[in-house]
């Protein structure tokens, strides 16, 4: 008789563990890594680079025209005049929602992400099930998924960053903003009003 | 399909070993055991229920494992032997290392990335407002055309340049570089117009060589 094999085991999360630091010890002895170089990079990603730099950078489009032309033209060259960019976002794409186009952001084949301007991303970004949706079916994924309603008329532009390209979204400054200074601006843009799955929160 | 359940808020990693799983990636590149598209393409010959189930970095940690045999950093045995080890004795302390040019490795990464552009003696072959039509074969090597773009028609609305090519640089057979475009499809042309909603598109980047000039 053929034996079938249906069942997969995965890892435990204690033996995921113990296999970095297995594959650690290997790179550390071999002089490749260090645990200070890890803790480095974590803590960089932890308290230095996230949706804050990004909430920035649109901030400061919103109040300044020349400033928002170039990031529509060049959100690299734009993002590094405020001294933001690198790993990740080596070549950025910025894209603007209107009145009548609302974009969002997915990689279909992974993870890409503009580390950048949003930090790490969050899992959800990463799941298969976001990953699919967003491509099949847009308008309903950010309907019941994100309770973002946008309207029929509202065209949705769906961004996959399957190449080394990172777009990213710039929302629409809300109603009653004006006169708002910079920072108080960017505490109105959310990291999923920047992926497109949500809005600028309302002043 | 199933829902996404976002959540408000998550911290960047969810537990002590995924930070260190994550900078596997950086610090293994560095060490030029792999680059970016070779990762990937280990990435994908996880068992598709593992790939599925699995927790987000052990992906990485699977890729790295990967090549870090093929490449003979070290043995299945050896890294059996020691994952055993720190399974028994979690709070073992990992051997010491203070080479600071690691901890600036990781300041240097961060600040400057990789760069995929490159330069390329040819003229790019299309045009912003071509019509394409992205290839529908399937090979077995890793390359980056999503499945829901095969054989379909789309326009060319912007150009980026040359970047590096997955298809060669990912598969071992060194780098090289292709002109690059984003294509725009509507959602009519991927789906069908009874299943697509009508005012929305797709925006996928594209190769030149994915892609070939449809017929009008």
């Amino acid at each position: 008789m053929t034996r079938v094999n249906l069942v997969h085991t995965p890892r435990t999360e204690e033996e995921i563990a113990a296999r970095v630091k297995a594959i650690e010890s290997i790179l550390i002895e071999k002089g490749l890594m260090s645990e200070a170089g890890v803790d480095r990079f974590a803590e960089i990603y932890e308290h230095e680079v996230g949706p804050k730099l990004g909430a920035q950078v649109v901030a400061k489009a919103w109040i300044d025209p020349d400033f928002k032309a170039r990031l529509l033209k060049d959100a690299t060259e734009a993002c590094a005049e405020l001294g933001i960019g690198g790993l990740q976002g080596e070549h950025m794409i910025a894209v603007e929602n209107t009145p009548a186009v609302h974009n969002v952001v997915v990689c279909s084949l992974c993870s890409c992400y503009p580390w950048p301007v949003l930090g790490l991303p969050p899992n959800w970004f990463k799941s298969m099930p976001y990953r699919a949706r967003i491509i099949r079916e847009p308008r309903l994924c950010l309907k019941e998924d994100f309770q973002l309603d946008i309207p029929a008329e509202i065209e949705i532009r769906v961004w996959d960053s399957n190449s080394e390209i990172r777009y990213w979204v710039v929302p629409q400054r809300p109603e009653g903003s004006e006169g708002m200074s910079v920072d108080a601006l960017a505490g109105l843009i959310t990291r999923d009003s920047m992926i497109g799955t949500g809005l600028a929160r309302t002043a | 399909m199933p829902p996404v359940e976002p959540t408000g808020w998550e911290p960047p990693y969810h537990a002590a070993w995924e930070k260190a799983a994550w900078a596997l990636f950086p610090f293994a590149a560095r060490a030029g055991m792999f680059g970016l598209d070779e990762f990937r393409r280990h990435l994908e010959k996880m068992h598709p229920l593992h790939y599925l189930t699995a927790f987000y970095y052990e992906h990485w940690v699977e890729a790295v494992e990967r090549i870090g045999t093929e490449k003979a950093y070290w043995s299945r045995g050896e890294l059996d032997k020691r994952t055993a080890y720190y399974l028994h004795y979690p709070d073992v302390r990992l051997p010491p290392n203070d080479d600071p040019a690691l901890v600036d490795f990781a300041e240097w990464a961060v600040k400057n990335g990789f760069p995929a552009a490159r330069d390329v003696g040819h003229e790019p072959k299309f045009a912003i407002g071509d019509r394409v039509v992205i290839d529908a074969s399937v090979p077995r090597h890793h390359h980056r055309r999503p499945r829901y773009t095969m054989g379909r028609t789309g326009e060319i609305v912007m150009y980026h340049g040359a970047h590096v090519f997955p298809d060669t640089t990912g598969n071992g057979k060194g780098e090289t570089a292709e002109h690059l475009y984003t294509v725009r499809f509507s959602q009519a042309e991927l789906f069908g117009s009874e299943y697509a909603d009508p005012n929305a598109c797709q925006h996928t980047d594209m190769w030149e060589p994915y892609i070939t000039r449809a017929q009008s």
